[in-house]
């Protein structure tokens, strides 16, 4: 049996445990200056990128200031605004042709030998159309209406009005209708 | 590293410990001195530890070596400690309270005043006669400035034991169960008496033994165990002495048995030189 008497007052629990909570703290500290330093870069760097793109900002007003400048020689502001106008105006013009072209194609297709168009109105601008025409058969126009609601830019046809007449010796009956329809 | 220093009165001794491949090697440096100044001294109910003497030769230890100590276990000189057995039938359950108990069961029988006194417990046994208590008990203030002074010079003092227990501790395997142990030095002994396989009595006497009357210091010595233990039975008497003196060998002889330390040069670096004079400080090392 070994004998233990230790008059020390020395807690080696003790020290272990303050060294480990110091060890921690330490490791704690550490930690954080390195987060710190890491953010302290982090915002150096984002702020030499600031500073770039403040400059090629400057330096991209400056530019335009200059052919701004060089513009005003050449042409008023007056000018430029009638020109701008002039383009919108071709611009908007070449468009409604083009949109125009595609629509009568579409309509041509469209339409079955029953019906009889009389007139196409197309506003691209309004984004709307009205078709008029005659039809021998009331329920031709039905499946006219169904039939252009499968284009793929039409919102909507509705009929808008339609009046029947008898004509002729054998008295047939024709169907005179006016469509309405909004596209896209 | 762990480092044992000897405290003794005119000096302090070294015992460097170094663990390699599991051996201990042990190199002795007893001869630093501080201009041979001793190291304590008795002063009424106090004692007085000279700190001046210790951190200057410390400081020469160290300077010597070339190491620097982190920390060290400490023998006590000897017959500064008072030791005491005592059976109670139930111990406090916390550690405070059992010291305050403890101390309250003895305070009656210590030559220390209690606000002096630290004591220390060893728990012997435990069964339905009670538990088994090896009490020490020496001066708090001589502890605490042997504590300051190594503290300031950076060294923390994680064992400080009193030299008898140590040196029991050394002997581990050849103590007796009923009989007694004799450790003689050159200017104080030490005398224990086993009893059913536990230490019951512990003396320390701090004067130089009569070779010549040594019988009769056992005899009485004896005498006064069996006062308090009736049935004790002396069967073995065991004696170590560290200088080694052969006029003693031929007196002792006669009924008693040397306690053989050259076993334990295996746990030690060979070449050590007066290991008997340090046998304590081995006890520290395991």
């Amino acid at each position: 049996m070994r004998y233990k008497i230790n008059f020390a007052t020395y807690d080696r629990e003790k020290v272990l445990r303050r060294r480990n909570i110091k060890l921690l703290v330490s490791v704690c500290i550490l930690l954080l200056f390195t987060v710190f330093l890491m953010g302290l870069n982090r915002a150096s760097t984002l702020s030499t990128e600031l500073n770039e793109i403040k400059k090629k900002k400057d330096e991209l007003t400056l530019k335009k200031e200059q052919l701004l400048k060089e513009r005003r020689k050449l042409f008023s502001d007056s000018e430029i605004l009638l020109l701008e106008a002039k383009l919108n105006f071709y611009k908007n013009t070449f468009l409604n042709r083009l949109y125009t072209t595609a629509f009568l194609n579409n309509i041509e297709e469209k339409t079955a030998s029953g019906i009889f168009l009389k007139s196409v109105d197309f506003d691209a601008g309004r984004k709307q159309f009205i078709i008029t025409g005659e039809s021998l058969n009331p329920e031709a126009v039905a499946s006219y209406i169904m039939s252009l609601q499968t284009i793929n830019y039409v919102k909507k046809v509705e009929i808008t009005r339609q009046t029947f007449q008898r004509l002729g010796e054998k008295k047939l009956l024709v169907s005179e209708f006016e469509l309405k329809g909004e596209i896209f | 590293m762990r480092n044992v220093i000897i405290l003794d009165k005119e000096n302090i001794h070294f015992l460097r410990g170094e663990k390699k491949q599991s051996l201990y090697s042990i190199s002795a440096l007893h001869t630093l001195k501080c201009k041979d100044a001793p190291m304590y001294k008795r002063d009424g109910s106090e004692i007085l530890l000279y700190e001046d003497c210790v951190s200057t030769a410390v400081k020469l230890f160290q300077n010597k070596l070339g190491i620097h100590i982190k920390d060290l276990q400490l023998l006590l000189p000897p017959s500064i400690t008072w030791f005491n057995f005592l059976v109670v039938e139930d111990m406090p359950k916390t550690q405070k309270e059992a010291d305050e108990f403890v101390l309250w069961k003895i305070q009656k029988l210590l030559p220390i005043p209690q606000e002096q006194v630290i004591i220390r417990y060893h728990l012997l046994a435990k069964d339905k006669g009670g538990t088994k208590l090896l009490i020490a008990a020496t001066f708090d203030s001589f502890i605490k400035a042997i504590e300051s002074c190594f503290r300031k010079l950076g060294i923390l003092t994680t064992y400080i034991s009193p030299p008898t227990i140590s040196f029991l501790n050394v002997f581990e395997n050849s103590l007796p169960k009923e009989g007694v142990v004799c450790w003689l030095r050159e200017t104080s002994y030490s005398m224990v008496c086993f009893h059913e396989g536990m230490p019951v009595v512990i003396r320390e006497v701090d004067r130089e033994i009569n070779l010549n009357r040594i019988e009769g210091e056992l005899f009485s010595f004896t005498q006064s165990v069996r006062e308090t233990y009736p049935d004790y039975k002396e069967e073995t008497i065991l004696y170590f002495d560290e200088l080694q003196r052969t006029e003693l060998n031929e007196s002792f002889s006669k009924f008693a048995n040397e306690l053989n330390y050259k076993k334990l040069i295996q746990k030690t670096d060979s070449n050590i030189r007066d290991l008997p004079m340090y046998i304590s400080a081995l006890g520290l090392l395991e």
